[in-house]
């Protein structure tokens, strides 16, 4: 079985940090800093100094959000779904700038007041993960994904037990299967019923009546969606499986939502 | 048969909404999971809190989607601090018949407060001539536009103990009038026998009409049909959307807390299909006599423009009921409609903003004619826990009526302030 993020293409960002333009760039499932070298040293120094680095506070927030769920509720369900994140009005920040005089930096979890409240300090360091760009936002929606995903594999306490959030996982797949398919049919009022069914079950999509009914695991999030595979030749994938990386077996169905079909597709070299 | 879901609804109603084409978002007072979870709320399918995190969460899922619903977002997560209703007393309540005029205006006082949290008088003011506005500013009462404070000087009020207090101005107006409050920064006596303006004696020897107060329970012992009829009333035009309700019916549904056959259903499309597009607007009378009381008795006056025309000042505080107290203040009555002043506490939201999962008053009004009267939110402010202002109320009051009750309505039950129309001709 191969790793989660093979297929995932790697995305990076510039930041302004330490005045400089730095780079992080995520690729095979991992964030780094790249112009922070020594990284442990220089998150100490920040801490010192009382100058938070964003690059380093980008990597500790990516992790504090590794396996949230909300990254899910908020982000984008896909290329439909644009987010237009204005920090400045979500957080309640008035950038006041007088004439020549200099930028107003921009509002960031670190900069929030100490009243602010755990669940608000959370969501605003949210807002800020999806809105840094260069694709980031999408590839913590897919570590999240992944994580939960690895967590239903393993029929955890954090899937099967009270507490588990397992609404708003439905509803992560729910939204991001609705989008596909009225993208995919031309439907933008498509009514679809999203079935989340174990990962040892068949997949499969019918029409019924006017709605459409999907039967999909969670990992169709992963497998499919994170990889940009929902739609591939005008076919609607309900699994993809690779070995190496290169060649995927797509197990897809036709806008007449007939019988299945499996596609073969041949990377020219391993992303 | 499966259990339903509540969380899992609502979050489904989410997705739904935030892939809404990008014209159908933000037309609406509230988004269809708050109408949802409101209703599954009110049928006892989902707890406060687990309904206001996922109104929380696809609220700032929106927010992250629309620029204009951004700062609402951030608004939202200021005061959430739950209001409840706290002490409400008029300890006195006097009409008064006072107008002070000089270089700045006129100054109607109609009647005087004097009770818990605060005292005040409630006051008309119309400024002089627009030729005189820059005198205005000079000196005296100063009724700004815009804000309607006091600029040079707060005005004090004094009682027959000698206590002093300054007071601040709240209210609504234009250029030509000014409708609030002054309202008092201490305490006065409330068996003063005289209130002294700025040194302008006001003798306090009038008493208000006589009401009486009670609390009814609701007629109607099925939650979800007491929360559909509660809705509509609430969902008047221009606010409510038919869409709101179309959410909550949905939901209520999808908990079985509601038979899609429930005649109730279709009792309230049709009520809807009648209620007036616009204050005047007289509906027709086709298939009115078919629906359901008070809703048939609301729309069989609807359009009239024959009401008395006056003022009168009540002063009376509803008991405690489902967890709001409601003071009413005064009445004014004019050929179209008629408006009532009220305090009530805890504070009511204008509207239903996004987010928030406020319980609000259905505001009814009867006569000893079998009419009833829906009022309306119109100039408010308070939303913790006190607030009041004015509410519109139509149709035009019955020219034949002589008791009025004002019926502030929750979920499972209403206040009632009674009272003789006793009016006090108009100035």
């Amino acid at each position: 079985m191969s790793a989660w993020w093979t297929g995932v293409p790697a995305a990076e960002v510039e930041l302004d940090c330490g005045g400089a333009r730095h780079r992080v760039r995520w690729d095979r499932g991992r964030l780094a800093a790249l112009d922070h070298p020594e990284l442990e040293g220089e998150r100490a120094l920040a801490a010192l100094a009382g100058e938070p680095r964003p690059c380093i506070e980008l990597l500790d927030a990516w992790h504090r959000h590794a396996d949230d769920v909300r990254v899910l509720v908020l982000g984008s369900r896909g290329a439909s779904d644009r987010l237009d994140i204005d920090l400045d009005a979500l957080t309640g920040h008035r950038p006041v700038r007088r004439p020549g005089g200099p930028a107003v930096p921009s509002p960031t979890p670190w900069r929030l007041g100490p009243r602010a409240s755990r669940r608000r300090h959370a969501e605003v360091e949210l807002s800020w993960l999806l809105s840094v760009g260069g694709g980031l936002g999408d590839r913590l929606a897919a570590t999240v994904a992944a994580a939960w995903a690895r967590r239903f594999r393993a029929g955890t306490a954090h899937v099967t037990g009270p507490r588990a959030p397992r609404a708003q996982l439905e509803a992560a797949l729910h939204g991001r299967v609705l989008a596909a398919l009225r993208t995919w049919l031309g439907e933008a009022e498509l009514d679809a019923g999203v079935t989340m069914i174990p990962g040892t079950q068949p997949p499969s999509l019918e029409r019924v009546g006017g709605r459409v009914e999907a039967r999909l695991p969670f990992s169709w999030l992963v497998d499919v969606w994170a990889r940009g595979l929902a739609t591939v030749a005008g076919r609607f994938c309900l699994a993809a499986e690779t070995g190496d990386g290169r060649t995927w077996r797509l197990t897809t169905v036709a806008p007449d939502l007939g019988a299945t079909g499996v596609l073969m597709l041949v990377l020219p070299e391993v992303l | 048969m499966s259990r339903f879901d509540a969380e899992r609804y609502l979050r489904l109603a989410g997705e739904r909404a935030l892939l809404q084409p990008g014209s159908d978002r933000g037309h609406r007072w509230s988004s269809p999971v708050d109408d949802a979870a409101q209703a599954l709320l009110a049928v006892g399918a989902i707890n406060g809190a687990n309904a206001q995190r996922v109104i929380a969460d696809y609220g700032l899922a929106q927010a992250m989607r629309d620029r204009n619903r951004a700062h609402g977002a951030a608004m939202g997560h200021r005061g959430r601090t739950p209001a409840r209703a706290r002490p409400l007393r008029f300890d006195r309540v006097v009409p008064l018949d006072t107008v002070i005029e000089d270089a700045q205006g006129r100054l109607e006082i109609l009647y005087a407060v004097l009770g818990e949290p605060e005292s005040w008088l409630g006051v008309v003011h119309r400024p002089a001539g627009p030729g005189r506005r820059r005198s205005r500013r000079a000196a005296g009462f100063m009724f700004v536009g815009g804000g309607g404070s006091w600029q040079n000087r707060a005005p004090t009020l004094t009682d027959d103990r000698g206590t002093s207090t300054t007071l601040g101005f709240s209210g609504h107006g234009s250029d030509t009038e000014w409708t609030g409050r002054l309202s008092t920064s201490d305490r006065l006596s409330a068996t003063t026998r005289w209130l002294e303006l700025d040194g302008r004696r006001i003798e306090l020897d009038c008493a208000p009409v006589g009401a009486e107060v009670s609390v009814e329970e609701a007629e109607e012992p099925d939650p979800a049909r007491r929360y559909l009829w509660q809705l509509v009333a609430l969902a008047q035009p221009p606010f409510g959307s038919p869409e709101s309700i179309d959410a909550a019916v949905e939901a209520m549904i999808a908990a079985r807390a509601l038979d899609p056959g429930d005649p109730s259903i279709a009792q309230a499309q049709s009520v809807r299909e009648h209620l007036p597009r616009h204050r005047g607007h007289a509906p027709g009378a086709a298939g009115r006599r078919a629906l359901p009381e008070p809703w048939r008795s609301l729309l069989a006056r609807s359009g009239k423009q024959d009401g008395p025309e006056g003022t009168l000042v009540v002063g009376a505080v509803t008991p405690l009921f489902d967890e709001h107290r409601v003071g009413v203040l005064s009445v004014a009555s004019e050929a179209t409609s008629f408006s009532v002043e009220v305090t009530t506490t805890p504070g009511l939201t204008h509207h239903r903003f996004g987010g928030e999962t406020d319980r609000q008053l259905a505001w009814w009004a009867r006569d000893d004619r079998g009419n009833h009267y829906l009022g309306s939110q119109g100039s408010w402010s308070g939303g913790g826990d006190y607030g009041g202002g004015e509410l519109g109320f139509w149709p035009s009051l019955d020219p034949r009526a002589r008791r009025l009750e004002i019926c502030p309505t929750a979920l499972s039950a209403r206040g009632v302030v009674s009272f003789p129309l006793d009016w006090k001709p108009a100035t």
